[in-house]
């Protein structure tokens, strides 16, 4: 009988034998499988996180207000000094609400879940769409990759405006009445903010023109000096801890003093530590006041507040906030407290995702274990207090561009809190606070902090054990990175500025997957020096933001033009291709320019950033500053070589290279002007665009389509793939690795005349990326989402089970790159009980011992993932791992959503 | 007229509702007739500095340099706060 209804890909697929929705080691059983681990947090959690289920993000300008009126009477102050006064008067002046029966205090802005503009920075993006600012920001391409990002339109995304509440960004919402107040402030900054001074001087760069195609393409998915220039990066919360804002105040007031007038031995930055000093010692006056406000609101509430248990959780409040507001804290839930203020106080300086705690229960030990000690805490209020925290962290929004928080970020933000490692000595740094954060992980779900293991051989086997029965929990968390390669690329990028293998021994994730550098404080407590460990280095990524590995290809069959945009984005190059080496050899031209181009227009624009808006409480808090009476814009941080390559899709680029050298240059099928036309055609089938959807399993034939794209499309997809463990494919990927990692990136020179490194993890990049691309030769179809991360299959092509996939993986050196990532897909049968999680520890420890650096996975039965995307009503709480971070289901866009249930499903280990 | 998120007794959520400290810390949403124990809160409309002008913005006179300012703006924390006229509008 005819087909009635258009071909699927699906359907086309399973005439073949090939499936989308892939299960190896077996099948899944007959009967839905829920998650085997499930605890349920302490009542007063459970409250507050379900606020946070019924919350909308939305946004507040206080923040935008008080630095615009603060900087403005201030114009023509030394421009830190006018940066200091504008953010001492936003944290003198936000709102701090008190939520009823909360412990732990603190908002990033006057809402559960607010955010702030910050027009300084970027002012276009948030604008109507028919205004002058959104006009001349699309013309730069800085909005090209928004408009192929979604946002999940459940959870509490304010996709469209409602009543007096008004949708910006495609996330957030604005009160209707504030409206008129945030376009003035926008309009505050026109011509004056980053974007805008920046966008000034990039044009200078002879090739700007190329810059902009790139984005317009979206070869590059957004700029980086004006949307999201700090985070991925751990944060440092010692100087506070040791000092208290009043010590640190003295501190600063002394200093300048020393150093007024001091010409400081280079003849350049010696005024500089002058200013440095008076601007850090306004800021701690704001910071400081901020702390203290949260003692007045208690103060206040207590006035109006009856019930005696509350009375008493306020006065605490009260109590615990003036005296921190000073002095340094004195207890577990004082230095709890304070970070988490530190934490939000660093996030409302800039626009922000990836700003990691770091490893916390190393930092707080000391407090615990003399708290403990002393009686004055049990260890089930100090779970509860973690339990808070998560709460508290997932709260945290950010607001940046749709493309960079819809189509990068899948609106998460980021803080990932690291355990395990190793201690200053040398051992393992695992301790029982550590337990405890596992502990409320598993019974407070939520997607902040993100936990993350440092394995190390040197970590004791029930730690490891408690990780796996977090992992099992379905979660997503904690993803496992292999300590020893952090450790080893955090000692080959960072030993020019002095890392030495003591040093190397603090490193932490930042953001998701960014290896990061720290540093042991010596800090005195109870009359006892711990060495807690830090970060000590600038924000990570930062630079070329994730290259489209499959677009530059497309862009390198086609003589450099771009038929979607109509756009020639590179000079065309005119060669034929004799050799697939030929083809290679173009295929890096275009990469090499698409990184030169970048790197030179992200400089200017972070050098504008530095210059305007520089990192303030970042550059408190992190050594050397203080020492050096330094900032950001003169290396005053301990580590500056911290810029960075992304790459996005490159399992589906070297996959296609191996079909294109297997199909033309080896076995002489096809030729390459056939498996062009094969492309240009999308195999026969509809773009995304007609059938309305990128995700893969909705693709469809075209209907005149005759089948003549048919047997090169098999091809395409039979032509040997990465996972496999066969060497004709993954060696490619070796080749490619050697030139990516160690070739490439040292021709050139960040902002700080430091050398570059790649980072490789796809965050959510691959959705938008696979958008905006043709018709791959690994048999992908144009606009389909990309494989995720970068050491994971492609959805459905890894047959041979997890080893070979680990063969695959691991066959170069992981310490070259920032990080990779693997992420797998594991059916809850296959991890029951407790010989399940030894099973699920000896597939890590496999993986980490051949030298990959980090693996995460999701336990979960890909039939619930589906009942999920059906009746996501049901579903508010299922959280998913993406590609390096946890989200609530709800709140990811479709094409994620389908990729994750694509991937293959391992049924057993 | 006055709004919950105009109320002292107010504590925000998000930009569609909050809790109501004073009825028990219940959910109100914001847009919803308000109830006879409203009090004015905290925000520039209700302070003495504060003159209105367009468009829901004004003028603050209550520091050295006047600034434009608007109504709805968030007041529990600034030190120039003067409780004015406006606190006797009616609920
Ligand atoms: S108006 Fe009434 S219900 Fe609304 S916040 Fe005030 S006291 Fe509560
Ligand atoms: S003094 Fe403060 S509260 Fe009063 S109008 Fe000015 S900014 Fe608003």
């Amino acid at each position: 009988m005819a087909q009635l209804h258009p071909m699927k890909l699906t359907e086309v697929l399973a005439e073949r034998g090939l499936s989308l929705e892939s299960q190896a080691n077996g099948e899944a059983p007959k009967e839905i499988q829920d998650r085997e681990i499930k605890k349920e947090p302490t009542p007063r959690a459970n409250y507050l996180r379900n606020i946070y289920f019924d919350t909308l993000s939305s946004l507040d300008v206080q923040e935008s207000y008080w630095y615009t009126r603060a900087a403005t009477e201030h114009d023509g102050e030394v421009p830190i000094m006018r940066r200091a006064y504008g953010l001492k008067s936003v944290f003198q002046h936000l709102d701090t609400p008190i939520w009823p029966h909360e412990l732990l205090v603190g908002a990033k802005a006057g809402f559960y879940r607010g955010s702030a503009p910050l027009p300084w920075l970027t002012e276009s993006f948030f604008m109507d769409k028919d205004s002058d600012l959104y006009k001349a920001a699309l013309a730069t391409g800085a909005e090209s990759s928004a408009e192929v990002s979604h946002f999940g339109a459940g959870g509490g995304n304010v996709t469209k405006s409602f009543g007096n509440v008004v949708s910006v960004g495609g996330k957030y919402g604005v009160r209707r009445e504030i409206v008129p107040a945030m376009h003035r402030l926008a309009y505050a900054w026109a011509g004056k903010s980053v974007e805008d001074v920046g966008r000034k001087y990039e044009q200078m760069v002879p090739e700007y023109k190329i810059k902009e195609n790139i984005m317009k393409s979206v070869v590059s998915n957004f700029d980086s000096g004006f949307t999201i220039p700090q985070g991925r990066e751990v944060m440092n919360y010692y100087y506070v801890l040791e000092y208290g804002f009043d010590g640190l105040i003295d501190f600063c007031e002394k200093r300048a003093g020393e150093v007024a007038g001091e010409a400081g031995g280079d003849g350049i930055s010696g005024m500089d530590r002058l200013y440095y000093y008076k601007s850090m010692a306004e800021l701690c006056r704001g910071l400081s006041a901020w702390f203290d406000n949260y003692g007045r609101e208690a103060d206040r509430l207590l006035t109006c507040t009856e019930d005696e248990t509350s009375r008493a959780e306020l006065s605490e409040i009260s109590e615990r906030m003036h005296r921190i507001a000073h002095e340094k804290p004195k207890t577990f839930k004082d230095a709890l407290q304070a970070i988490y203020l530190l934490h939000l106080a660093e996030l409302n300086e800039d626009a922000m995702s990836g700003l990691s705690p770091g490893r916390i229960g190393q930092v707080l030990y000391p407090y615990f274990e003399q708290d403990i000690e002393a009686g004055r805490l049990t260890e089930a209020e100090a779970e509860e207090w973690n339990e808070l925290y998560r709460v508290k962290m997932t709260c945290i929004d950010a607001f940046a561009c749709t493309g960079v928080v819809g189509g990068v970020l899948s609106g998460n933000t980021f803080n990932n809190v690291c355990i395990g490692g190793l201690d200053r000595e040398g051992k393992s740094a695992a301790n029982r606070l550590e337990m405890l954060i596992l502990e409320a992980g598993i019974k407070c779900q939520t997607t902040q902090p993100t936990l993350s293991l440092l394995y190390d051989e040197a970590t004791p086997e029930e730690f490891l054990l408690k990780c796996m029965e977090c992992v099992k929990t379905g979660a997503g968390y904690p993803a496992i990175m292999n300590n020893r390669i952090g450790m080893e690329f955090i000692q080959n990028q960072y030993q020019h500025e002095g890392m030495t293998v003591r040093e190397s021994r603090a490193w932490s994730v930042g953001g998701c997957l960014e290896t990061s550098p720290g540093t042991w404080m010596p800090l005195h407590h109870g009359g006892k020096l711990y060495w807690i460990p830090g970060g000590s280095g600038q924000p990570t990524s930062v630079g070329v933001h994730f290259l489209n590995n499959p677009k530059i290809l497309e862009l390198t069959l086609n003589n450099g033009f771009d038929k979607r945009t109509g756009l020639q984005v590179f000079e065309p190059h005119n060669r034929t291709f004799d050799t697939f080496d030929d083809l290679v050899d173009q295929y890096k031209k275009y990469y090499e320019k698409s990184v030169e181009v970048l790197n030179k227009c992200m400089n200017i624009q972070h050098d504008v950033w530095r210059k305007f808006t520089p990192s303030m409480v970042n550059s408190l808090l992190k050594p050397n500053c203080l020492e050096r009476g330094l900032g950001i814009a003169q290396k005053g941080y301990r580590y500056n070589a911290t810029f960075n390559i992304e790459c996005c899709g490159m399992c589906n680029q070297i996959n296609s290279f191996a079909a294109i050298k297997k199909l033309v240059y080896d076995d002489h099928k096809y030729t390459l002007d056939q498996l062009k036309d094969a492309l240009d055609h999308n195999f026969g089938y509809k773009t995304s665009k007609e059938v309305g959807s990128e995700s893969l399993k909705d693709q469809e034939k075209r209907d005149d389509d005759d089948g003549r794209y048919d047997e090169i499309h098999a091809d395409c997809l039979r032509a040997p793939k990465y996972g496999n463990d066969e060497p004709y494919v993954d060696d490619m990927l070796y080749d490619w690795e050697h030139w990516f990692c160690e070739d490439m990136p040292h021709k050139f020179e960040s902002l700080y005349a430091e050398p570059l490194y790649v980072c490789q993890m796809s965050v959510s990049t691959h959705g938008p990326e696979g958008a905006v691309t043709a018709a791959t030769a690994d048999g992908r179809l144009e606009g389909t989402t990309f494989a995720d991360a970068s050491m994971s299959a492609y959805p459905g092509t890894d047959t041979h089970g997890q080893y070979a996939l680990f063969e695959s993986a691991t066959g170069w050196d992981h310490s070259m790159s920032q990080n990779s990532q693997m992420n797998l897909k594991i059916h809850p049968s296959a991890t029951k009980g407790v010989e399940g999680s030894r099973k699920l520890l000896d597939l890590t420890r496999a993986y980490m011992r051949k030298g990959g650096f980090h693996i995460q996975y999701n336990i979960v039965d890909s039939r619930v993932l589906k009942k999920a995307q059906a009746h996501p009503e049901n579903y508010r709480t299922l959280l998913i791992r993406v590609a390096g971070f946890t989200q609530y289901w709800v709140e990811i866009g479709k094409p994620i959503q389908d990729e994750v249930i694509a991937r293959t499903e391992y049924e057993s280990i | 007229m006055c709004k919950h998120s105009d109320c002292a007794n107010y504590i925000p959520i998000d930009v569609a509702k909050g809790i109501c400290h004073a009825n028990g810390d219940i959910t109100v949403q914001i847009d919803t007739p308000t109830c006879p124990k409203f009090t004015p809160g905290f925000k520039c409309k209700f302070c003495s500095h504060y003159q209105a002008g367009e468009q829901n913005m004004g003028t603050c006179t209550g520091f050295e340099d006047k600034f434009w300012a608007f109504a709805d703006n968030g007041a529990k924390n600034c030190e120039k706060f003067e409780r004015g006229a406006a606190e006797k509008v009616e609920a």
